[in-house]
């Protein structure tokens, strides 16, 4: 229980790095279609958009918020990782309802950086407590190479890789992220196996 | 002179013999008797504390000087009370400061010239310039000898004729007891104090007590009694102008930086999102219902270090 107070912690530190990095990947996904599809829209649903506007400047900006994020997370996820996700909510929906609720009691009483750290996807979420230092100063064009690298790799590399970040100090960090990079993407596990124990 | 009192008698000996001469001096160079009473007492109460330290032979050049110092001698053009008995003659009044000094030290304090120029301290010749400037002159150019024999029987005069309460007040003065009040000289020119303030104050007074009571039971306009009648006036403004611009609806749709969003939700491509934080989880969590916790962590890892990460956290 004490560690995962302590792993809260270190998520709820790292928050703040996590949204504006799956908002910029999410941004470059889609930032170029968005005057086309509404040249698109007819003058009907061009109608319906902008009341569909104001319904949405009415929210509160909290909850506007949340679904932005939670959006602009799952544009950012890969399609495995959707089909996974959308499998574990389909056996959840069948589960009885009080396991249901136990399930979101559990999550609910997680920290809230430990549930923002979740919308990596399930995949990065789970290891995201111990590779965030990796991520906190990484350049805004650099992240979606490396979440693609990240994802791409296996779980014990994952792990190897925690363990590096929280070796290294900070101004080694860089360079470690730019060697791991240049590795041929076969060899990223062997290498950081290799880092870790000689 | 190593004998106290005797010191002290020959010390007051010598102050008696200045006194007189001291007043008259102070009074013509300063141009004002009081003032040149109290610049005499200091004088005398100072060259008391330090004679003892000076050689008898220089206390007159000691004293003078001290007494030429003092402030209230400098620079005031004699001349107030001109022609009362005793009063300077009006030839000083034409005399600057230090000719004035140079003239008096002469024919009042009865120095020798040597001494005179040493408590103006300046040498013999400059001495002699100087109260050669200072004699009175006649129209012509030349030394004027009947006026400075007048000058120097005025001097006599006011020497002689210096009132005896006057010294006791100068004493008094010296020894820092407070003086009798002068009686008020009938012939005083100071401004009679105005006697109109007083009466004008309980005048205004009266008025602004007046002006006050008036507020209370002065015969004010009543309102109207009609109760039909409002005490407030209103008028009803025109009607308003149409705005010059009005900020476009649909500009802020295309400038919102949630069009993806509501693009997508008209797409009805957000309705399989969901909660993806909790499907992410629930990954982990039914995969392994009895831990939570999806990855054990490495023991070598403490997490405390990463705590200041915090602080990298880009913005």
């Amino acid at each position: 229980m004490r560690r995962a107070d302590r792993a809260s912690r270190v998520v709820l530190a790292t928050a703040l790095a996590l949204a504006p990095m799956v908002q910029a990947q999410a941004q470059a996904d889609g930032a170029s279609s968005a005057p086309s599809a509404m040249a698109a829209l007819g003058p009907e649903q061009r109608e319906a958009l902008q009341r569909r506007h104001d319904a949405w400047r009415a929210l509160p900006e909290a909850l506007r918020r949340e679904q932005r994020e939670a959006w602009q997370a799952w544009q950012a996820l890969p399609e495995d990782e959707r089909a996974r996700m959308r499998a574990a909510r389909e056996a959840w929906r069948a589960l009885p309802v009080a396991e249901q609720q136990a399930l979101r009691a559990r999550f609910d009483a997680l920290d809230a950086g430990l549930r923002r750290g979740w919308l990596l996807g399930p995949t990065l979420g789970a290891d995201w407590p111990r590779l965030h230092a990796l991520f906190a100063q990484v350049p805004p064009d650099e992240r979606e190479v490396l979440l693609a690298a990240l994802r791409a790799l296996p779980a014990q590399a994952r792990a190897d890789l925690g363990v590096l970040a929280q070796r290294t100090p900070p101004d080694a960090r860089d360079a470690l992220r730019r060697e791991l990079l240049a590795q041929p993407a076969a060899d990223r596990a062997t290498w950081l196996r290799r880092r870790v124990d000689p | 002179m190593n004998d106290p009192s005797a010191a002290q008698a020959a010390l007051s000996a010598f102050l008696r013999g200045v006194e007189r001469r001291g007043a008259v001096f102070a009074e013509w160079q300063g141009g004002d008797a009081e003032v040149g009473d109290v610049a005499l007492a200091a004088s005398l109460r100072g060259f008391g504390e330090v004679a003892a330290e000076v050689p008898f032979a220089e206390w007159p050049r000691r004293f003078w000087a001290m007494l030429l110092a003092a402030p209230g001698l400098r620079g005031a053009p004699p001349g107030r009370g001109a022609g009362a008995p005793g009063a300077a003659p009006a030839h000083l009044a034409r005399l600057g400061s230090g000719p004035r000094a140079a003239l008096l030290l002469r024919l009042v304090a009865g120095l020798a010239e040597a001494e005179a120029a040493a408590v103006l301290g300046i040498g013999r010749p400059s001495y002699r310039l100087a109260l050669q400037r200072a004699l009175p002159h006649r129209d012509d150019g030349q030394p004027d000898p009947e006026a400075w024999r007048a000058m120097s029987e005025a001097a006599q005069a006011a020497l002689r004729g210096l009132p005896g309460e006057r010294l006791e007040r100068i004493a008094r003065l010296r020894d820092g007891r407070r003086p009798k009040p002068r009686p008020v000289a009938p012939t005083s020119n100071a401004p009679a104090r105005p006697r109109w303030p007083w009466p004008a104050s309980w005048a205004v007074v009266l008025l602004t007590g007046l002006a006050l009571a008036a507020t209370w039971w002065w015969p004010w306009p009543s309102a109207p009694d009609d109760a039909s009648v409002p005490r407030i006036q209103t008028q009803a403004l025109p009607p308003a102008a149409p705005p010059a611009g009005r900020y476009d609806p649909a500009l802020a749709l295309q400038t919102d930086r949630d069009l993806e969003l509501l693009l997508a939700q008209a797409r009805g491509e957000t309705d399989a999102i969901g909660d993806p934080a909790f499907d992410a989880w629930l990954v982990h969590a039914l995969e392994d219902t009895s831990d939570a916790e999806p990855v054990a962590l490495p023991p070598t890892l403490d997490l405390d270090e990463a705590v200041p990460e915090q602080f990298d956290a880009p913005r």
